[in-house]
């Protein structure tokens, strides 16, 4: 079991970065291959500092998203203002992922089947959630339409948190992998 | 991976000979020598050469550069506009190239590429960015906005510039941003795409439209010796809302702020316009600025991810995205956003 344990990909990609740092790149002398090198190691620094959050916060911004979207949906269907249609698109979606998975997969370099599903509900909750502010904005000017678009705001501004945290920009936090209450 | 493939250069020099042949009226038996790749961005490449022919009034000696596109670049840039832009600004007093040659279709010289005048002078945003010398980057800041001030003054109505909607214009930019956006994505962003609306929901009205250089910042201006000698690269040039201009020069990512804080920037731009900048737009197209950038980041990482480009600086530009949208909900959020709370 030693191999899955020790040395970790962020480790390797750790270490490859600064072997190339110290070794390769002083010997590159041509500035625009220079210039490669040096995106390249940068690259490698974020992954080796990040190339394990993805599946924490795929599963947190999945629930997040179709929590919301779930609220906007009874909301606007309570003020019998539209009909309820957003998530039947997105399950619509879901009854496709597993045919669409095998494509997914090799083409998006996920090897992973379960965070290759995740990452495919993720789209299709992402299409959804644009579709439904799309109709949301074609409402008259009404309450329900304002409560619903602050609610979208707010969503939007949770996910590109967990955006920031997926970058690195960012350090995780328990908070950001919970729904936030409404404000 | 797209490889650059470069021509020999004596052969890129009789292409361009004939070229000048064919764009200067004046020109006869124009000479090219002294032909030299540089560094033209990431997004172009550039050769400095220099230019002689006989004209009736005598013989003319040009140093020249030629701006050539290449595939997978943040945007598909229209040499034509830009060379319009150009030869608009040729002869008035703002320091922009003067526009020598148009090769549209790169019919001549084997890719889209205008010819400009070259100027004197270092492009370098590192080196500005990080001086040895911090009062001569400030200085060059305050120049900067001197600079700005009289493009934006430019009379650009009679200057062949105007189309019929130009009371449009700052819309127009911003679907524009939003189509191509749209069009480069991979995936769905929906709080990017919900931002888009939020900018249309809140557009402002102009106090007055400008030529708008469209992308100046560190980098994209020449200096020497602690001075402007030349605003670069013009592929983004539009009329709109001269606000959006000064948003850009602060772009947390080469914002000069250390130098000069946005406030007294913006005073200095004032007495050099003779026209106040409202805060609260200045305010606005820093959100929009964010946008925007987020908007060339997800086009460059696309370019990048469908082997347009073998541009590693690409490969990575869809992690600059979070960061500019986290601004834009932080400005947002704390529901005011004017020039007190964005300039930090």
């Amino acid at each position: 079991m030693h191999v899955m344990l020790q040395p970790d990909v962020g480790q390797l990609l750790r270490e490859l970065r600064t072997a190339l740092g110290e070794t390769v790149l002083p010997a590159v002398i041509e500035p625009g291959a220079s210039r490669q090198l040096k995106a390249a190691l940068h690259l490698l620094g974020r992954l080796s500092r990040t190339w394990d959050l993805p599946p924490v916060l795929v599963r947190a911004d999945n629930a997040d998203m179709a929590d919301a979207t779930s609220r906007i949906e009874a909301r606007l269907a309570a003020d019998m203002v539209i009909e309820p249609t957003t998530c039947d698109s997105a399950r619509e979606y879901s009854a496709r992922e597993n045919d669409s998975l095998a494509e997914l997969a090799p083409r998006n370099g996920v090897n992973d089947p379960a965070l290759a599903t995740e990452m495919a509900r993720n789209l299709s909750l992402r299409s959804a959630l644009e579709a439904l502010e799309q109709r949301v904005r074609g409402l008259p000017v009404c309450e329900t339409k304002s409560l619903c678009l602050d609610e979208l705001h707010a969503l939007f501004a949770r996910m590109t948190d967990r955006e920031s945290m997926l970058v690195g920009d960012i350090a995780v936090t328990g908070d950001a992998l919970k729904e936030r209450p409404q404000e | 991976m797209i490889a650059a493939t470069l021509p020999d250069p004596s052969a890129m020099e009789r292409r361009i000979e004939l070229l000048l042949q064919r764009e200067q009226e004046l020109a006869q038996a124009p000479r090219v020598s002294e032909l030299r790749r540089v560094f033209g961005g990431n997004a172009r490449q550039a050769w400095a050469f220099e230019a002689e022919w006989d004209e009736p009034s005598g013989l003319r000696h040009l140093p020249c550069i030629l701006l050539s596109q290449v595939p997978g670049g943040h945007v598909a840039s229209d040499v034509t506009a830009e060379y319009g832009v150009l030869a608009a600004l040729t002869g008035h007093a703002i320091r922009a190239p003067s526009a020598i040659a148009l090769d549209a279709c790169g019919d001549v010289t084997g890719a889209p590429a205008i010819i400009l005048e070259r100027f004197n002078g270092s492009a370098d945003a590192v080196a500005f960015l990080k001086p040895k010398n911090p009062a001569v980057s400030q200085q060059l800041t305050l120049e900067l906005a001197d600079v700005t001030a009289d493009l934006h003054q430019f009379d650009w109505r009679n200057s062949g510039l105007a189309t019929h909607s130009d009371t449009d214009a700052p819309l127009r930019q911003i679907e524009l941003w939003e189509q191509r956006y749209f069009d480069g994505r991979l995936h769905p962003q929906p709080p990017l795409t919900h931002l888009f609306h939020w900018l249309k929901d809140h557009l402002p009205e102009p106090a007055q439209l400008s030529l708008v250089h469209g992308d100046l910042r560190p980098g994209n201006f020449l200096y020497e010796e602690g001075r402007i000698t030349a605003l670069l690269d013009w592929e983004m040039a539009h009329i709109g809302d001269p606000a959006e201009d000064l948003a850009w020069i602060y772009r947390s990512l080469w914002s000069p702020e250390k130098f000069v804080p946005l406030e007294v920037f913006a005073r200095r731009y004032e007495a050099r316009a003779g026209a106040p900048v409202d805060r609260e737009r200045l305010a606005y197209y820093r959100i929009f600025s964010e946008v925007k950038f987020a908007t060339l980041s997800i086009i460059a990482s696309a370019s990048f991810a469908s082997a347009k480009t073998a541009n590693f600086r690409y490969a990575d530009r869809a992690a600059k995205v979070p960061g500019s949208l986290a601004n834009c909900f932080a400005w947002i959020a704390a529901g005011r956003w004017n020039a007190r709370d964005v300039a930090a």
